[in-house]
C-alpha cells in the first residue's frame, strides 16, 4: 500500500502529538477542571482525567459491534473518533479517540509489532519547521511529553509505518480532530489497551472519507 | 460465565427490536430490555456497569493476560493487569476465580494442554502471592480448546497464548474441592 505523506517520517520515524507547551496561568486555570489528581505509573506520574467533564460518548465503554472483523483485533474509525477492541459475540470495547493529521493520512492494516512504556518523543522536521521552539526531543515521562505512558506503534512487514496509538496530556482533544499527531487516547484508555493487545495484534484504520482517490487501500 | 453476557446465549431466537441488519443475536434473558442490534449500541449487559460487577471487572481491569511462544512465565504488563485484578477482587470478596489456561505454541496438543495448565497455575499462584485466598481460585488448562482466532500467524497465536480470569459465584468440577 501507499503513504500518502511519507515523507514526514523523517529519520525517527516518530509522528506524535502536539507537545504541551507551558500555558499561560489562565489557561492553567481552565485546564485543571479536566484533571483530578495525579496517578503513580512505573516510576512516573500522569495527570488523571477528570471523567466527569469528559462526555459519555467519549468513554470507554462494551458496545455491540458488527462488522466481518474478527475478535482479537483492533479498529480505528477516525471520522468518528473510536477505536474498537473487538471481542466474540459481536462485542467491542470502545475508546474515544483524537486524531492528528497524521492519523488520517494512512489507512489499511497493520500489526502493533512494538510497545513502550512512557516513549521518548522526537518531533518529526516538518513539525519542528511549524512550530518554531520545539525540542529535538522529549525524554519519556517528563511531564510535557505529549505521547503519555504508552505507545503501540503499528508495522507492516516489518517495517515501522510510523503510526502511533498513545496518550495525550490534553483530555478535551480526545472525539476531536487535532492538528498533528495520530491516534491520541486518554492516559487511563491507553495504558488499559496496551494491557489487553499483544505484540502481533492486528489493527485496522479504516479508510476517512475524502481520502484522495489515488491513495491505494491497503486490503 | 455469568448469565447477563451474550456468549453464553447460542439460540438463536428472534426478538423484538431487530437490526436492519437481520442478525438474530439474542437469546431469552433476564433482561427484556433489548437494544438494537447494531454498531454502538450498548452490548447486553453494559447498559449501566454497576460498581463490583463482572462488567466492572472486564472493563474497568480486563480479564486476559498474555504469554510469550512457549512460556508460562508472567511479564511485567501480565503482572500489571494481575496486581489490578487482585486489587479488584480484594474489595469484592464475593467473587471466585476461575482461571482459563490456552496454548496455541508448537508442539502437541498434548504439550498445549500442559503448557495452558501452567499458564492458568501461574496466574494463581501470582494472584495468591497479591494477596487473594488461594480458596477463591482455581486453575484448568484448555489447550486449543477455545481459540481467538485460527491462523498460522502471531497475529492470531498471540491472541490465543492467554489465561482468563473468569469470575464465579461458585466452584464446578474442575475446582479440585
Amino acid at each position: 500500500m501507499f503513504l500518502t505523506r511519507r515523507s514526514l517520517l523523517g529519520s525517527a520515524g516518530a509522528l506524535a502529538a502536539v507537545t504541551a507547551l507551558p500555558l499561560p496561568a489562565l489557561a492553567q486555570e481552565v485546564a485543571s477542571k479536566w484533571f483530578a489528581g495525579a496517578v503513580d505509573d512505573t516510576g512516573y506520574r500522569y495527570r488523571r482525567t477528570n471523567f466527569k467533564v469528559i462526555e459519555p460518548q467519549w468513554q470507554r465503554q462494551m458496545v455491540k459491534y458488527f462488522s466481518p472483523q474478527p475478535p482479537g483485533t483492533i479498529v480505528i474509525d477516525t471520522r468518528n473518533h473510536f477505536l474498537y477492541w473487538i471481542w466474540e459475540n459481536n462485542t467491542a470495547l470502545r475508546y474515544g479517540v483524537g486524531v492528528g493529521k497524521e492519523g488520517f493520512q494512512w489507512f489499511g492494516h497493520a500489526r502493533i509489532d512494538r510497545k513502550a512504556l512512557w516513549p521518548r518523543w522526537v518531533p518529526p522536521p516538518e513539525m519542528r519547521k511549524r512550530t518554531p521552539g520545539l525540542p529535538l526531543k522529549v525524554e519519556g515521562g517528563a511531564p510535557d511529553n505529549p505521547l503519555g505512558p504508552r505507545a503501540l506503534y503499528l508495522y507492516r512487514d516489518n517495517r515501522d509505518l510510523g503510526y502511533r496509538i498513545h496518550g495525550t496530556l490534553e483530555p478535551w482533544s480526545i472525539g476531536k480532530d487535532v492538528s498533528s499527531g495520530c491516534i491520541r487516547m486518554f492516559p487511563e484508555d491507553v495504558i488499559d489497551l496496551y494491557q489487553r493487545t499483544p505484540r502481533g495484534t492486528r489493527t485496522l484504520v479504516l479508510e476517512h472519507l475524502g481520502a484522495p482517490a489515488d491513495v491505494v487501500h491497503a486490503g | 460465565m455469568s448469565t447477563s453476557l451474550v456468549s453464553t446465549c447460542r439460540a438463536g431466537i428472534l426478538v423484538l427490536a431487530v437490526s436492519l441488519a437481520g442478525f438474530v443475536a439474542g437469546c431469552t434473558t433476564v433482561n427484556l430490555t433489548r437494544t438494537p442490534d447494531e454498531t454502538n449500541a450498548p452490548a447486553p449487559g453494559f447498559e449501566t456497569v454497576s460498581v463490583g460487577s463482572e462488567e466492572d471487572f472486564i472493563i474497568n481491569v480486563g480479564r486476559r493476560t498474555y504469554f510469550a511462544k512457549g512460556s508460562a512465565t508472567l511479564d511485567a504488563t501480565a503482572m500489571r493487569t494481575l496486581d489490578a485484578q487482585a486489587a479488584w477482587l480484594s474489595g469484592n470478596r464475593r467473587w471466585l476465580v476461575k482461571l482459563q489456561g490456552h496454548a496455541d505454541d508448537p508442539g502437541s496438543v498434548e504439550a498445549d494442554r500442559l503448557l495452558s495448565q501452567r499458564r492458568a497455575e501461574a496466574v494463581m499462584a501470582y494472584l495468591v502471592t497479591r494477596g487473594v485466598a488461594p480458596s477463591r481460585l482455581w486453575a484448568k488448562g484448555y489447550a486449543r480448546d477455545r481459540l481467538v482466532r485460527d491462523c498460522p500467524d502471531i497475529e492470531c497465536k498471540a491472541q490465543n497464548r492467554r489465561v482468563v480470569s473468569n469470575l464465579r459465584t461458585e466452584k464446578d468440577d474442575a475446582a479440585p474441592n
